[in-house]
């Protein structure tokens, strides 16, 4: 490992994206799993320019029904 | 939804994809949205609500949107509410507009509306790009708008654009002081044909680099934010590191754009790819139906376009984080089956984050 490697994360934020997972398994259960987890619109609504798929989310697989 | 309330912007941003993207349709606009428009706005909201099952997230966008003016933009949310009673509705405002009666609005409507100011920092750090008109520093009143909107509980989000001159500490220090409960990071906007001045060798990792020193301060100590960004990619590579599968659905998300005029085009920052770029039948939401316009097949068509990714994006291991890109960032010559100009320093960031998250 280079020290351009290195780094401390800290175990809330470790934690905070455990909960984040777990969040996210959960909703696979969930009738609305893609709808939900592919909102976008970034946190708590606000515009979020990186709401398609740059940074993660469901792949959407087809454009059969598009939604706004 | 982006709906473009105003045209215009008292600002000239140097890397604004509206003012300075290869899109000239901004001056043939009228300069706010009329009131058939609005009218006809709040109809289709409420019919693409019944329809599609889920809350429509309306952004009221510019432009400055705020240069609407806000009663009529009170008008336009009471309508909203009053319809879909809860529609997710947000405000990107560049900060230089801040009152008490915008204060209102937003306390009033706390459950519906939240507020999201661009800012790229303190003063220095801000004024490399966005400046006002005349090139006069405006930031006095952005600061302004910070500690009002913070202090009133109602500042949400801040949307900021990287530039590697800044130093990343300073950033880490802005987002500490200025009391917002969500930062997103954004990256200067351009193609493979219009690089942006912040990005002119697609190879260097220098952004890669940059973003890695600013999750280094931000992950390492208990934060009261969160960086949208990092948080994503964070739990795309927890995700990969389990084995844990998303499922695929047949949906596709897709952002639509009302222009003052009416007329309804696909997300307004292809604006930066060529011009009219975003435009799609020149079909109006006065007189055509959004959820008809939301499936037409110019827009399917459109979305699969963008979504097609290149042979080298499809082979990728970090496929699921980075999803091939922001597609305006893989633009080359009409096509979106490009790596995104950023690639090299996704790259650069994903594996570094892997191993300190991951190893």
């Amino acid at each position: 490992m280079t020290p351009d490697f290195e780094v401390q994360l800290s175990p809330e934020y470790l934690a905070k994206i455990e909960a984040d997972l777990k969040a996210g398994v959960k909703l696979l259960a969930s009738v609305n799993a893609f709808t939900e987890y592919n909102r976008g619109g970034g946190p708590g609504g606000s515009y979020d320019r990186h709401y398609d798929k740059s940074t993660g989310g469901i792949t959407p697989s087809s454009t059969d029904n598009a939604s706004t | 939804m982006v709906v473009k309330v105003a045209s215009r912007c008292n600002m000239d941003c140097s890397y604004c994809y509206i003012y300075h993207g290869q899109d000239t349709s901004w001056k043939s606009m009228p300069r706010t949205m009329q009131p058939a428009v609005f009218d006809a706005l709040v109809d289709e909201v409420a019919e693409l609500h019944q329809r599609q099952q889920t809350k429509p997230n309306v952004v009221f966008h510019g432009g400055e949107p705020l240069l609407l003016g806000i009663s009529r933009l009170r008008d336009v949310v009471v309508a909203l509410v009053h319809r879909v009673p809860d529609i997710s509705m947000s405000i990107q405002t560049n900060g230089t507009i801040y009152n008490s009666s915008l204060e209102r609005l937003l306390v009033d409507h706390r459950a519906n509306l939240t507020f999201s100011i661009s800012v790229d920092g303190f003063a220095p750090e801000n004024d490399r790009h966005r400046i006002g008109l005349r090139e006069r520093s405006v930031y006095h009143q952005i600061d302004a708008t910070l500690k009002r909107s913070s202090q009133a509980g109602v500042l949400d989000n801040i949307l900021m654009v990287v530039d590697i001159r800044n130093d990343p500490a300073r950033i880490y220090q802005f987002m500490l002081a200025s009391g917002a409960r969500h930062y997103n990071i954004l990256l200067q906007d351009g193609d493979h044909d219009h690089l942006p001045s912040g990005k002119l060798d697609k190879g260097a990792v220098d952004v890669g680099h940059w973003l890695w020193k600013l999750f280094r301060l931000y992950a390492a100590v208990p934060q009261e934010f969160r960086i949208k960004l990092f948080d994503d990619i964070s739990l795309s590579l927890l995700k990969k590191a389990r084995g844990i599968q998303m499922p695929s659905s047949t949906y596709s998300l897709c952002t639509m754009t009302v222009d003052t005029d009416g007329e309804v085009k696909q997300a307004d920052t292809f604006r930066i790819n060529r011009d009219g770029a975003d435009r799609l039948a020149g079909e109006n939401i006065v007189e055509s139906a959004l959820h008809e316009l939301a499936n037409s097949p110019a827009n399917r068509e459109s979305l699969k376009s963008t979504e097609e990714l290149s042979a080298q994006c499809t082979a990728c291991c970090y496929l699921d984080a980075c999803g091939g890109g922001f597609p305006s960032h893989r633009a080359k010559g009409g096509s979106f089956r490009n790596p995104s100009i950023y690639c090299a320093d996704y790259l650069y960031l994903f594996e570094h984050m892997e191993r300190a998250l991951c190893h």
